[in-house]
């Protein structure tokens, strides 16, 4: 044992409760699943390899901190165990201060993640790359499928309380049916901050997931309405001028709305409305290294968060089992969505559209051409699909907007 | 005042339903705007008989 104490990432196994021990074991194994399946690029691998990288290193290397050591993860009779990453339960300023020269991720923790720094700078990237063409040509189409595709991120909220969730835990897991990363990091760090880990992780790593899930519940749509021909060439041209315009008219509606979420809106058409001005220096630098180096942190600090006292919490199975509900009935409300429209349309319309509508950008809109291409090789709906898939990010801000105002209607 | 959270979710999907078609109505004012605005450009450029 004496020997063990030079590697204390073994020698800590042997210090704490099984339990805690056969946790730290399940999550080093979770982590190399991601890493392995971001390698094969079944799920994202901006996201889910540093995350990964994050989870075994963090659960592999603990240690016995000194005793005069604040805030150590774990008690045990050989004195507190900790990490050198990250301690989020940093409570008091001394405590704080200790770790921010300390724990090297702790700046990243506590000037960018605790203030949702991290979700509005992701934003303003996800707004300099997105495309609003098909939304101004279409508005109505567009807004129409994407308030369907809201479905699971409205139902899942009193579906959640009944479980046993609190009001503003239901809230932050409803918002995973939005199916957008940094909007469920950002509403569940306003509502739900001793949670916002495990949602946030449940979220990325089921939007992975939804490029595979996807092309099978879409299958409810008969294959005739799938085969269906659109023809991107009637799509009239927007002028640059009404797209800049709408950006800003949209961001000071929506901020007059719900200043909650502003930080939220102003980034996201921050770089939308860079974009639209033509300003390329900006946007090669907000759709590059920000973007990248945002997300990159992002899943890196996720994973350095996902220490085995998550995994403790009795609510995280909940939590897993709710995110599959969400994004389930948020599919099925914009496939609803679509058969609708392709009802009340005159132009011949197909339905898969209605899973673009389900925001996660862009891969519900290619999801949407993966199916229609799987049944007709000319259906060619990917231009169409970017309207529903960015009026779907608008109307996800829009309900978190409701929901971090509103809690206090609901008893939070 | 405390509402059903069934209650809630309700209003909340119609408060984001409204104001969907508000952003809609956005649109559909900046493009009259910016088509009369190009019409008004065009009549403009038009040769004089």
């Amino acid at each position: 044992m004496f020997f063990l104490e030079f590697f204390q990432g073994i020698y800590t196994f042997f210090i704490m409760e099984p339990s805690i021990a056969l946790g730290r074991l399940l999550l080093v194994a979770l982590g190399l699943v991601f890493i392995y399946l971001a390698y094969k690029k079944v799920l994202e691998a901006l996201i889910m390899l540093p995350l990964g990288i994050g989870m075994i290193a963090v659960n592999g290397g603990l240690m016995v901190l000194e005793a005069s050591q604040v805030g150590g993860l774990i008690m045990t009779e050989a004195g507190p165990v900790g990490t050198l990453f990250v301690n989020p339960l940093a409570g008091n300023l001394q405590e704080l201060m200790y770790f921010l020269q300390v724990d090297f991720l702790q700046p990243v923790y506590t000037f960018m993640f605790s203030n949702g720094l991290i979700a509005c700078l992701v934003f303003m990237g996800i707004g300099a790359i997105t495309d609003i063409d098909i939304l101004l040509a279409r508005p109505g189409m567009s807004l129409f499928l994407a308030i369907f595709a809201e479905l699971g991120t409205i139902a899942t909220l009193p579906i959640a309380m009944s479980m046993g969730l609190l009001p503003n835990e239901a809230a932050s897991i409803a918002l995973v049916g939005g199916a957008d990363g940094p909007m469920v990091l950002y509403g569940s760090l306003m509502m739900a901050k001793d949670l916002f880990v495990p949602i946030t992780v449940v979220a990325y790593v089921y939007l992975g997931v939804i490029y595979a899930g996807y092309p099978f519940l879409v299958r409810i749509i008969p294959r005739r309405m799938r085969e269906t021909e659109m023809d991107w060439r009637t799509i009239p041209k927007v002028p640059a001028g009404a797209k800049f315009a709408f950006c800003i008219a949209t961001l000071t509606l929506l901020c007059f709305l719900f200043p909650v979420a502003a930080p939220l809106f102003a980034s996201f058409f921050l770089g939308l409305s860079i974009k639209e001005a033509g300003i390329t220096r900006f946007v090669e630098f907000l759709s590059g290294p920000l973007l990248y180096g945002s997300t990159l942190f992002l899943g890196f600090t996720l994973g350095a968060l996902l220490g085995v006292d998550i995994i403790l919490n009795s609510k995280v199975l909940l939590l897993l089992a709710l995110g599959v509900i969400a994004l389930l009935l948020s599919g099925l409300g914009g496939i609803a969505g679509g058969l609708i429209f392709r009802k009340i349309s005159k132009e011949p319309f197909n339905p898969l559209l209605g899973i673009a509508a389900v925001s996660c950008i862009p891969t519900t809109a290619k999801v949407a051409q993966k199916c229609a291409m799987a049944v007709n090789k000319k259906a060619m709906i990917l231009p169409f699909a970017m309207g529903p898939c960015v009026a779907g990010v608008i109307t996800t801000a829009i309900i978190t907007g409701v929901y971090i105002s509103g809690l206090k209607f609901l008893g939070g | 005042m405390e509402f059903h959270p069934w209650i809630f979710a309700l209003i909340t999907y119609g408060v984001a339903a409204i104001i969907a078609v508000c952003v809609a109505f956005i649109v559909k004012i900046i493009a009259r705007i910016v088509h009369r605005k190009n019409s008004t450009a065009e009549e403009g450029a038009k040769p004089e008989s």
